[in-house]
This record gives structure tokens, C-alpha cells and sequence, in this order.
């Protein structure tokens, strides 16, 4: 395993003049993608780890690929061809019937074959993680989001009234309404944590990548920590919402609101970056 | 002779551009609607069959953040409230988007609502009769507090009922298949009222007289009829 992440540059030197033309390829394929991303959905807090990922993809991408073995190039595989195939039908029907979700989860397909054909699936399988992550890139269907993020802002309100009871406020919640003091908190879709999850699990598996390299790998102790995200990330957003409250409580509306829209989202990351790393220490503590 | 190995990234890069034309080529540009459609404010009538505009009564609206995208979503939307001569008062809601795609959508009265703090709960559909037809329209009750709400609405895609979800974007692909952009219309008319069948029938009647009372045009865009 720890083959396949050789430190060693290798003597090849990868983007040789007609390596160009497939980036030019790809760039005039994705181009509009991104620009219709980057133009509407990442506009939105829901979809602020989109550049990011993207960002991310793209620097390990290179920064792999020059590190990566070749052991032959163009090799012949028809499988390749096959999968360049599926990945750019899935592109064209996306642009055609307007279905964004097929138009970004075309790109690891089309990208892995292109590796294939002109490095072989070894290279392919030294990218994995930047092409890997690119899934994190994909929209989610309305359809789904509603139906979840409903019952997750629940969760958060439920969850958050009962810390604040615990801690001896008197808090009252309806729906998604929570009343503390003088003061009432409207739960907005953001609340959720549906895309602090999504986030959340592009940062674990970013996490587990970069700590995991080299050392032995226990696939139990990686699973663990990727499924976790999710109840890290709905605690991480009751984190949130409780300190919403106290702010609110002991500084006023303005200042709640300040924070809501400044410092709040990093409250949520901090607090589960520090709940992963607890998390990890003290698996490797029980591994041990 | 070529040989494939010397040619496969030329290859490639004839498959990408292939794909990226045909990409620009088949993407859905043309709305149905192309011309400049009278706005709603003016079409829709400020009385018809005994109901009169009343000031005085906010309908539910998206939160203030949310309006930016409600601006972008909706090219056009009314907020009236209605009173009859019995002193019933009906909140109406129209809300027009001329390109519906995956990004830019008409969003659901449960979502709107839900997210303004309401407990929503569904009420199956009902039938709105018009004297140019029926219309299925789906029923909701919201509560927040004190404040009741049964509310009555309905989306219609291209001129057709249809509904949220998988069914709005089969709505919009009977479109994208002939390279067109469909237009779509959320009607929703509510009440501060209990969760009665009298409340919904006072909406059910409302809307149907709505239906009479508009232009034939406006009639068979928001509704197929």
C-alpha cells in the first residue's frame, strides 16, 4: 500500500507539449461547468467548499501525478476508451436536459480514462484522491435536500433546546423556532448542517489522506472517522446554534446577527476539527 | 500511416471538443415564452365574484436573505390579499419564473413556509373547479403560534400541472428534449383560519373564481386551462 504514494519524482516528466492539448481539451470542456458553478451555486453559503474542493482537486492533482510511476505509456485499453465514452455521454446529456448533476459527476469518469489512456489505470489509481474528491463537487438534487434538510434543522432545534435546558435556561421551542429570553431564533435552512456535513466529509476524507500516507492504514479506524462526520458535523451545528443563543441572550440581536454571519461558520469547522482529532486520538489510543 | 500511439492524445482532444460542442449545441436555450409578458400586478384583478384587494394582511414571504435568489428564481410575483363580503380573507400568492432549469426552479409552499418557522403538515389535494375546468391542488396546513394557516396551491410547468420534485424536472424535460426552456407558475392562496374543511373550501372557491376572472391567456399558462 504505501506504494501508492511514492515520494520519489519520477524520471518522466509528465506534461510533455501534447499533454497540453488534452488540459486544453478538458479546459474547454469544463470551462462553462465551472463558470455556471462558480456563478450561481458557489455564490451561496451552501456551496462555499465548492471552489475549495476545487482548489484542492487540483493541487493534488498535479502535485501526484508529477510524483507518480509510469510504467508504460498509451497503453492499449479499450475499457479506457469505453469509460471516456460513458463520461462524456453522461456530459452531453447533462448540457442537453439542463441536469448539472450529470455535467460535474462526468469529470471523474472522463478525467480517470484519460489518465488511463495515456499513463495506464496504475497512474490513474496514484490520482485517486484528487479525482475522488471531485464527487464532492456534485449539487445535490432539491428533491433530496428538502426532504433532509427539514428534519435536520429539527434535530439541531431539539438538540440545542435541550443543552440550553440542561444548562438551566429557560428555553422554549416550537418547530424550528427557539424562544430564549426576550428573544426568538428562527432556524434558517443553513441551521441544518446538511452542507456542514457535506463539507465536513470532504474534510475527513482530506484528513485521513494526508495523516494516512505511509503509516500503516487500519480501514476500521478510516470508516469509523468518515461515518462519524456526520453526527460531528449536527454537533458541531448544535454548537453553533447554542452559542447563537447565548450571544443573543447576553449581547443582543445585533450582535447574534454579527456573529451569525461572521464568525458562526468557523464556530462550526473549529469545533469539528477539534471533535475529529479527539476522535482519531482516541481510536489510535484504543487501537494501541 | 498514423499510428495510434502517436495520435492518442489528438485523439482525446477531438472526443473532448466533440463533446463540448455538442454540448453548446444541445443545451436548452430557447424559452417558450419569448415575448414580454404583461406583469401580474396589472393582468390579475383587483376584484372579481365578490372578492376585493385588501391592504392590511402580509402573506407568507421568504426571509429577507432568501430574497436575492427569489429575485433571480421569479421574474415576476404577486402578493394581494383578497377580502369577500362575509369578511373572509384569502392571501394570494402567484409567483412566475420564465426559464425553469436544475438551478433556477420554482420552490415549494412546504419549504417556504417551513423555513418562516411554520409546523407544516400535509392535507392530500382537492380539486379547484372553475368554469373552465378542474385544477389538482395540493393542501397544507401551518401553524406558527397562534397564527393557523391552511393553505392551497399548486405548479404548473410549461402550462401543465405537475408537482415538486422528480416530477418538476420530467416536467422540464419534456421541454429540454425539443431544445426549449419551460416557463412555471406557483399558485397559493392561504387563510388565518382553523384546520377546517370549511377554511379549505373558502380557498378551493377563491381560487376557482381566480381562474374565471383572469385573462384566458394568464389562465392557461398558470393553470392549462
Amino acid at each position: 500500500m504505501a506504494h501508492l504514494f511514492p515520494r520519489i519524482a519520477s524520471q518522466h516528466s509528465m506534461p510533455s507539449g501534447r499533454a497540453w492539448l488534452v488540459l486544453s481539451g478538458l479546459a474547454i470542456l469544463y470551462a462553462p461547468t465551472l463558470w455556471k458553478m462558480a456563478t450561481t451555486l458557489w455564490n451561496s453559503q451552501d456551496y462555499a467548499h465548492g471552489p475549495i474542493v476545487f482548489i484542492i482537486s487540483v493541487w493534488f492533482f498535479q502535485d501526484r501525478l508529477l510524483r507518480a510511476q509510469v510504467e508504460e505509456r498509451w497503453p492499449r485499453s479499450p475499457k479506457a476508451w469505453v469509460v471516456l465514452l460513458f463520461g462524456l455521454s453522461l456530459f452531453v446529456i447533462g448540457r442537453w436536459q439542463d441536469i448539472i448533476i450529470f455535467e460535474v459527476a462526468s469529470s471523474p469518469f472522463v478525467i480517470s480514462a484519460i489518465l488511463a489512456l495515456m499513463f495506464g489505470w496504475a497512474t490513474v489509481r496514484a490520482v485517486w484522491f484528487p479525482i475522488f474528491i471531485l464527487v464532492f463537487l456534485v449539487p445535490l438534487p432539491g428533491g433530496l435536500v428538502n426532504s433532509i434538510t427539514l428534519p435536520l434543522k429539527e434535530l439541531v432545534s431539539v438538540c440545542a433546546e435541550f443543552l440550553l435546558g440542561l444548562a438551566g435556561y429557560s428555553v422554549a421551542r416550537q418547530g424550528v423556532i427557539l424562544q430564549i429570553g426576550p428573544y426568538q431564533l428562527l432556524m434558517t435552512d443553513a441551521c441544518s448542517g446538511l452542507y456542514s456535513i457535506i463539507s465536513l466529509v470532504a474534510l475527513v476524507s482530506l484528513y485521513l489522506y494526508v495523516t494516512r500516507r505511509g503509516k500503516n492504514r487500519n480501514i476500521w479506524c478510516n470508516v469509523i472517522l468518515l461515518a462519524s462526520a456526520v453526527p460531528i458535523a449536527i454537533l458541531a451545528n448544535v454548537v453553533r446554534v447554542v452559542a447563537l443563543a447565548l450571544i443573543t441572550l447576553y449581547f443582543g440581536d445585533a450582535a447574534g446577527q454579527s456573529y451569525l454571519h461572521g464568525l458562526a461558520g468557523i464556530t462550526v469547522f473549529v469545533a469539528a476539527l477539534i471533535l475529529l482529532i479527539v476522535l482519531d486520538g482516541a481510536l489510535s489510543v484504543a487501537r494501541s | 500511416m498514423l499510428r495510434y500511439r502517436d495520435n492518442i492524445e489528438v485523439l482525446i482532444f477531438l472526443a473532448l471538443v466533440l463533446a463540448a460542442l455538442s454540448g453548446f449545441v444541445l443545451v436548452p436555450k430557447e424559452p417558450v415564452l419569448t415575448k414580454r409578458i404583461a406583469s401580474l400586478q396589472e393582468v390579475v384583478p383587483r376584484a372579481f365574484a365578490g372578492w376585493r384587494e385588501d391592504t392590511g394582511l402580509q402573506p407568507v414571504l421568504p426571509s429577507p436573505d432568501l430574497l436575492r435568489t427569489i429575485h433571480k428564481i421569479y421574474d415576476d410575483t404577486l402578493t394581494r390579499t383578497y377580502r369577500d363580503g362575509s369578511g373572509n380573507r384569502v392571501m394570494l400568492v402567484i409567483a412566475f419564473g420564465q426559464r425553469q432549469s436544475d438551478l433556477l426552479q420554482a420552490h415549494q409552499p412546504e419549504v417556504c413556509y417551513f423555513a418562516q418557522g411554520f409546523i407544516v403538515e400535509t392535507r392530500g389535494t382537492t380539486l379547484v373547479r372553475s368554469a373552465f375546468g378542474r385544477v389538482p391542488g395540493k393542501r397544507l396546513y401551518a401553524v406558527k403560534g397562534l397564527r393557523t394557516e391552511p393553505v392551497l396551491y399548486w405548479l404548473a410547468v410549461g402550462g401543465k400541472i405537475t408537482d415538486f420534485g422528480w416530477q418538476q424536472k420530467l416536467a422540464q424535460l419534456r421541454f429540454g428534449v425539443r431544445g426549449k426552456v419551460p416557463f412555471g407558475y406557483v399558485v397559493r392562496a392561504s387563510l388565518i383560519g382553523p384546520d377546517k374543511p370549511a377554511s379549505y373550501s373558502i380557498l378551493n372557491r377563491f381560487l376557482g373564481s381566480l381562474l374565471d376572472a383572469v385573462p384566458p391567456r394568464l389562465r392557461h399558462r398558470m393553470a392549462g386551462l
